[in-house]
């Protein structure tokens, strides 16, 4: 493994491959500093431009986008209380207090400090999981596969914001669309309305851009957009970091369990650092000395949140690469991108390609640090950038989607196809459906139609193993499981709500 | 706004109820082209019923809260979620009706936009695209033609010429091909 690992980094120690990483990495803070942005969009208008590239080269680009993204988010959300992606939602209830207070070169030092550790303890971790499991998964056959696909859709449509319901329905949906075209093993073309151009389906890009992309800009488009009042924060003055060694290792605990956390919420599918930074939040709240204090501006609340987020990357990574189940949003992107370079991730991922597999661990420690070099020393640009208003960025990225969609095939078709999604997607944001789970239910319900087709060959036509075979159990106990816990959640939150 | 989010999710569950049962029809033509018992309409019929079942469930959780909040009357519907406003950008709300005319001229300027693109090329629609969707979107305070001209014609350019030769990319170009 570590000769393995060797190879990878210096796959990635070229001139054109440490550029790459660099830019996704600067252009993921951008848009994860920016808040309407996310780490999504940056890796949807990019993944594009990585046809042409080899696939280390073009992943080498994307795991930046995907760091940087998710790290930029604690600039807003410490200066202006917005948290610019998801991922950084309670790095807000600390960090603003934190500079109001004064401190905000503090917040600065701690947030960069422990986000890049949280990314480091979670690389490692997706180093050495991932690697077994995709060997364990190498005796899983269909059976085993449908399984792990349903796991996967119950599980996102569940842990997903909002009403389980919802969740699902959307998870069904995204399965619809992905039957427009042929069907698996026959070809049967399905749902095509007579149209040539839907025999092979709609492309996996225009409809994850179309739904995340396109359909945050139309929902953004309702109200006009003003200058941002807020944007004339002066930026922090920064003297080191801020905190003292003693203030560091008395953060140790929490910054191990935040990770860990991190690393465990970004393996189960489709909760990624958006969740992993509330729940490790409020873990550290509830296990300090001192509750009461959190939201006040401590250290803690910071370090908890960071932490979590960065660690979640690994974690989601975990899945995509042993099993080729992407984790969240942006792991499905990752998916597409590998895909249409003609790499299938899952468990043949390590054997068959593993310049690319190691590729990838290099590429996400090389940019983890570009990361922390990045916010520690061009804080003051990152900050002048929250001031580029976005009636201005919005079209630029809607032009630079269509420019997408088209890449893949050369055919406007599929601009067509990104409209069809994103005014979906605007639908979905209207009537609170989560997306994530459509997205997952349109990569995975082909999988598991297949897997499903295919296993019914191997028993005979006979279902009963699809539930008894040992594995496969397993995955569809848990998944199980995961509604029940939710829909007694759900219940519960109900009746608590209707006592008041 | 109390009721707002039951009325979309009555919608929402009848469209969907549509759709499942259209869907549902729709698999009668499929052919079987394998021996097998399942066929390409196996998985479509499960997930429209599966769309059927939770769209009713939906239907008749909406309709159940509507008529609790009738009963207990306090004028007010518990919303699931507060409804996520961008602080920074709305001074006082801007009204319902201003926001879906806002969000349909987006639509239709995109529209227009990818139906002229083959025609007139990629450089030219997409430097009028890029113009009035600036001015669509900010308000016009921010207008500011000079740096939206500059803009919006740089990054048709750029976008163009950089996909060209950097990614071997041809992007339609219309007339002016």
């Amino acid at each position: 493994m570590a000769a393995d690992l060797i190879a990878g980094f210096s796959s990635m120690f070229t001139p054109y491959n440490m550029l790459l990483i660099v830019t996704g990495v600067a252009m993921g803070l951008v848009f994860g500093s920016i808040p309407g942005l996310t780490a999504t969009m940056a890796v949807a208008i990019c993944l594009p431009i990585t046809f042409t590239m080899d696939p280390g080269s073009g992943m080498a680009l994307l795991m930046g986008l995907y760091i940087g993204g998710v790290s930029g988010g604690l600039i807003p959300a410490i200066l202006l209380k917005l948290p610019g992606t998801p991922s950084s939602i309670s790095s807000t209830f600390d960090g603003y207090p934190m500079a109001q207070k004064g401190e905000a070169g503090k917040a600065f030092g701690l947030a960069f400090v422990f986000s890049f550790l949280g990314g480091i303890l979670s690389i490692t971790a997706l180093i050495l999981i991932s690697p077994p499991l995709a060997e364990f998964a190498l005796r899983f056959g269909p059976i085993e596969y449908f399984a792990i696909t349903m796991f996967a859709l119950t599980l996102i449509s569940s842990l997903s914001e909002g009403s389980i319901v919802k969740g699902m329905l959307s998870a069904l949906l995204g399965i619809s669309l992905a039957m427009v075209g042929s069907a698996p093993i026959d070809s049967f073309p399905r749902f095509t309305f007579g149209m040539g151009q839907l025999d092979a389906g709609f492309n996996l890009l225009p409809a994850l851009i179309g739904l995340f992309a396109v359909g945050e800009i139309l929902n953004i488009s309702e109200r006009k957009i003003s200058p941002l009042t807020k944007g004339n924060t002066p930026p922090p003055k920064m003297k080191g970091f801020g905190f003292s060694l003693s203030e560091f290792f008395s953060q140790g605990w929490n910054y191990l369990r935040s990770s860990l956390m991190g690393v465990g919420i970004g393996i189960l599918p489709g909760i990624g650092g958006g969740t992993a930074n509330i729940i490790a939040y409020a873990t550290a709240k509830n296990q300090s000395r001192y509750p009461e204090k959190f939201g006040t501006g401590i250290p803690d609340g910071v370090v908890a949140s960071e932490s979590s987020n960065n660690a979640a990357i690994g974690g989601a990574l975990v899945p995509l690469m042993a099993l080729g189940i992407p984790g969240d949003t942006v792991t499905a992107m990752l998916l597409g991108g590998l895909v249409i370079h003609g790499i299938q991730p899952g468990p043949l991922f390590f054997t068959n390609d593993t310049d690319i597999v190691y590729g990838i661990f290099a590429a996400l420690i090389i940019a983890n640090i570009a990361m922390f070099l990045f916010l520690s020393m061009g804080i003051r640009l990152f900050v002048k950038i929250l001031s580029i208003p976005k009636h201005i960025l919005l079209p630029i990225i809607l032009v630079l989607c269509a420019v997408g969609a088209f890449a893949e095939n050369n055919r406007l078709f599929d601009i067509w196809a990104l409209l069809f999604f994103g005014i979906l997607g605007y639908l979905f944001l209207k009537g609170k459906f989560p997306i994530a789970p459509a997205i997952l239910g349109f990569i995975l319900g082909p999988i598991a139609e297949e897997n499903l087709r295919r296993g019914l060959q191997l028993t005979q036509e006979n279902f009963w193993p699809f539930l008894t075979e040992p594995i496969a159990a397993v995955f569809w106990i848990i998944a199980l499981l995961s509604v029940v816990l939710k829909g007694w959640k759900n219940y519960h939150q109900k009746k608590s709500l209707g006592g008041t | 706004m109390p009721g707002l989010l039951k009325i979309k999710d009555l919608i929402a569950a009848v469209l969907l109820l549509i759709l499942s049962i259209a869907m549902y029809l729709m698999t009668f033509n499929f052919e079987r082209l394998t021996v097998s018992q399942i066929g390409p309409d196996f998985a479509p019929r499960l997930t429209a019923g599966g769309i059927f079942v939770l769209s009713l469930v939906l239907l008749f959780q909406t309709l159940l809260d509507w008529k609790r909040a009738k009963k207990e009357n306090s004028g007010k519907v518990t919303e699931g979620h507060a409804e996520q406003e961008q602080a920074e950008v709305v001074e006082e709300d801007t009204p319902k009706v201003e926001r879906y005319r806002n969000v349909a001229l987006t639509t239709g300027l995109i529209l227009l936009y990818i139906y002229l693109m083959p025609k007139l090329g990629f450089l030219i629609t997409t430097t009028v695209y890029l113009f009035v969707q600036f001015c669509l979107l900010g308000q016009k305070k921010t207008w500011n033609f000079l740096l939206f001209t500059f803009l919006s014609v740089t990054t048709a350019v750029v976008v163009y010429y950089v996909f060209r030769f950097g990614f071997e990319l041809r992007l339609p170009d219309g007339i002016l091909g």
